[in-house]
């Protein structure tokens, strides 16, 4: 068998293979711009998408650009995900799934000894999706409405990232996101009573806009507090700034109109911090918060709800292979995480939270390279207020690889 | 996997729906704008393409008919004509049932095809004077006996054979802009406007036909000619009409068209309309059952509303056929689903204002009355009813 070949095929399908998918997800998504994702690449991804302070030459990190810094070959990334949303209410319960693309990345080193590396990355920041039916009898028409809303789209960023290490046990990085995309809805109403004409509006807000992510990790905690336990820890930092993106939102109605708007909606000030700490280069432990104040930010096309400030605190645990290890099996990584999401809805007057399990192997496909699968699983919200409560699963499947990966060697 | 990515629903359900804030689940509005203006307007009107021609005069309408013929055989070249006559069947009366119709026949001189040719043009003409520009006589007066309605026949005789000869030749001179003739109403004693089929008559028999009696080689013949065309032209003494500005007349036979504008209505914009019914009370002591001296009932009951570019004129964009009810205290009323008219006022493809006519207005003389905007009491007062859902 020809191992290149398979590779070459894999890397494609796990490229391509998102185009063909399609929609259906949780009401909750109508809201703000939707479910905010937290990939940071597949390895990240399921340790509960814990990684600020992490920094390997395995992967790219998309969460922390100071965490790219020893990454020493030219290195690939790009996954697949599978979402899963059952949700239920006072009304019933529902099922929908959906898949894509999960982020596409390339680093390149261009200085190992300065910790320089470049990165170019586009990945989901959010996600639009549901479908909703709604039939209730309207006194003043004297009819049965029905009606329909679907819900897509998402944004989406383009990131070039470059980091450096001014110092040993200091690694800065800084990545410009270019932030894209648009949401829509589209909506159908019609009536029991043949009096009334059905109609449909289709409102699509297009979004575009900078931020700027800043980020640092310090190995040298050890040092700096005299401890020599504490050698293995880290510390990471980051940092993405504020910012108007400028929102144009077109309004299509059945009767042929369409209207224009345009404004801006904010994103708001996101700050994390991260610990990492590595036992006997077997064993990585971590953890993250992140805050983002969504509470204060004025929306223009936004729906009009209130968001509230978010938080995000997770775990992670990576068991790393022994250096040398003889059969395949003792080369997989294992990951498993936690988290708890305090979410920036904020419905009918209540928060919606969010908590996570994860967990994943990493399966070696060749030098430095793996193919990483990963599995969340979640609850969020509650039924109480007239509110929904999701059981969400998502599976990611995603290649790590390094260029060492794409070549001939003889044993092939 | 290719199993999962492919999902297992995606039809929507009410799960959510509750999640939804409180005015974006569409919620239906109905409100009700009245009318701001009115005119009563006189429109050109169409009659060379129905079943039926006018001739008459009644109070101060008048209907002039304009018959020709066409599709002459050459059998018929240099016989010996003697005699010609033009037999019109009746259907439809507008004023006294009972009256006589005199009325006059001119040979017509212009072309008038299609609807071009309008009763202010024919009445420019002197028959006595050159240049005779539409008609000129033959000689021909009629003054029927009908006085048992509209199923009579009328004969008209007509002695001047050599415009017949004219009508069979094939010779192209000025004389052939028209083979017909022009009839006019007499009107010191005329009281009554008649309708006579036309050639677009579903029945044959019911069609204006031209007898021509010949000598020809075998003898005394006559000849039958049905191929024909017709039209007719009207006015209206405007100031009889319209007695009461207050009022909005919808006059058929003439075309005189009710015009109503609507400049306050819905401020937000753009909404999805689900519904917009127009709905006018007609002034029943007014109308055409009470305005004849000897009441008839309508020709057709019904109105049209349409959708105006100016004036009067309809744009061809939107019409509605009315429907008719009375409301609680009995007054007639016209509604008209008016979806496509209210969205054309809000985004501005047309003007604030519907123009009403009457169903087949070239078909009969009927006559509306409406109340207007200023209608002491508002629910007589034309409205239209706007049932929407404000989309954000």
């Amino acid at each position: 068998m020809n191992y290149f070949r398979i590779k070459v095929t894999l890397t494609i399908f796990t490229v391509l293979f998102p185009l063909i998918v399609h929609a259906g997800g949780s009401s909750y998504s109508r809201y703000g711009f939707g479910d905010i994702l937290r990939y940071g690449d597949s390895q990240i991804y399921a340790m509960g998408g814990t990684g600020i302070a992490l920094v390997d030459d395995g992967s790219i990190n998309l969460l922390n650009p100071a965490g790219m810094s020893r990454i020493s070959f030219t290195r690939f990334s790009a996954g697949f995900e599978y979402d899963g949303f059952s949700s239920k209410d006072s009304s019933g319960s529902s099922f929908y799934s959906t898949g894509g693309l999960q982020g596409l990345a390339f680093a390149f080193p261009i200085s190992q000894e300065n910790g320089i590396v470049m990165s170019i990355e586009a990945t989901p920041y959010s996600k639009v999706n549901y479908a909703i039916s709604s039939s209730n009898f309207d006194t003043l028409s004297g009819s049965v409405q029905h009606q329909t809303f679907y819900g897509s789209g998402g944004l989406s960023y383009l990131g070039l990232g470059l980091s450096g290490s001014p110092l040993n046990t200091l690694h800065l990085g800084a990545r410009l996101n270019y932030m894209y995309g648009s949401t829509r809805q589209y909506q159908t109403s019609s009536f029991d009573s043949s009096y009334y004409t059905s109609t449909t509006f289709d409102r699509t807000i297009y979004y575009s806009g900078f931020t700027f992510t800043l980020g640092a990790i310090y190995e040298g905690i050890d040092q700096l507090l005299g401890l020599p336990s504490l050698h293995n820890l880290s510390l990471g930092l980051t940092l993405t700034t504020a910012s108007s993106l400028d929102a144009n939102i077109e309004r299509i109605y059945s009767e042929g109109d369409t209207t224009n708007q345009n404004g801006t909606d904010d994103i708001p000030l996101s700050a994390g911090f991260g610990l990492s700490y590595l036992y006997q280069n077997r064993y990585r432990f971590l953890g993250d918060f992140v805050f983002e104040n969504w509470g204060n930010l004025k929306p223009f096309a936004l729906d009009p709800v209130s968001l509230r400030n978010s938080y995000r605190t997770s775990i992670g645990f990576e068991a790393i292979p022994e250096k040398g290890a003889d059969t395949y099996w003792k080369r997989i990584f294992y990951r498993a995480g936690f988290a708890y999401n305090s979410t920036y809805y904020q419905i009918n007057g209540v928060g919606i939270n969010e908590v996570l399990m994860s967990g994943g192997v990493g399966l070696p496909m060749g030098p430095e390279s793996w193919i990483n699968i990963g599995l969340q699983v979640g609850l969020r919200g509650t039924t109480d207020n007239n509110l929904q409560k999701d059981i969400i699963v998502r599976l990611s499947v995603a290649v790590s690889a390094s260029e060492l990966w794409f070549l001939k060697f003889d044993e092939e | 996997m290719l199993c999962l990515s492919f999902g297992c629903n995606d039809a929507p359900d009410s799960v959510g729906a509750a999640t939804q804030p409180v005015g974006y689940l569409g919620t239906v509005q109905v409100d009700t704008f009245y009318a701001t203006g009115h005119s009563s307007l006189p429109n050109l009107l169409y009659t060379s393409t129905i079943d039926r021609f006018m001739l008459g005069k009644y109070q101060t309408c008048q209907a002039w008919a304009c018959l020709k013929f066409s599709s002459w055989p050459d059998s018929m070249i240099g016989v010996t004509i003697t005699s010609g006559t033009i037999l019109l069947k009746s259907v439809y009366h507008f004023g006294q049932s009972m009256s006589v119709l005199p009325f006059n026949a001119y040979r017509a001189r212009a072309s008038w095809a299609g609807d071009s040719l309008t009763y202010d043009s024919l009445s420019l003409n002197t028959v006595a004077q050159a240049p005779y520009n539409y008609y000129y006589d033959i000689g021909t007066k009629y003054s029927s006996t009908i006085q048992a309605g509209d199923t009579d026949w009328v004969t008209i005789e007509i002695p001047d054979t050599s415009m017949l000869r004219d009508w069979f030749s094939t010779n192209s001179d000025t004389m052939h802009l028209n083979d017909g003739i022009i009839l006019s109403p007499d009107p010191s004693s005329s009281n009554v406007i008649r309708g006579f089929y036309s050639y677009y008559a579903s029945d044959t028999s019911y069609q204006p036909t031209l007898y021509v009696n010949y000598n020809g080689a075998y003898g005394p013949n006559t000849y039958v000619h049905k191929v024909s065309s017709s039209k007719y032209v009207s006015t209206i003494d405007r100031a009889s009409l319209i007695t009461d500005n207050n009022l909005i007349y919808v006059q058929s036979g003439i075309s005189y068209r009710g015009l109503i504008s609507f400049d306050r209505i819905l401020t937000t914009w753009p909404v999805s309309i689900h519904r917009a019914v127009l709905q006018v009370t007609l002034n029943a002591s007014k109308s055409s059952p009470q305005f004849n001296f000897f009441p008839t009932p309508f020709l057709h009951d019904s109105l049209y509303a349409l959708s105006v570019a100016t004036d009067s004129i309809s744009d061809g964009s939107f019409s509605a056929l009315s429907q008719r009810s009375a409301d609680s205290s009995g007054h007639v009323m016209y509604s008209f689903e008016s979806a496509g008219l209210a969205t054309r006022w809000l985004n501005n493809s047309s003007a604030r204002k519907v123009a009403l006519c009457g169903y087949f207005e070239s078909d009969s003389f009927d006559l509306f009355t409406i109340f207007s905007e200023a209608a002491a009491d508002i629910k007589l007062r034309p409205r239209i009813i706007i049932t929407y859902s404000v989309k954000r």
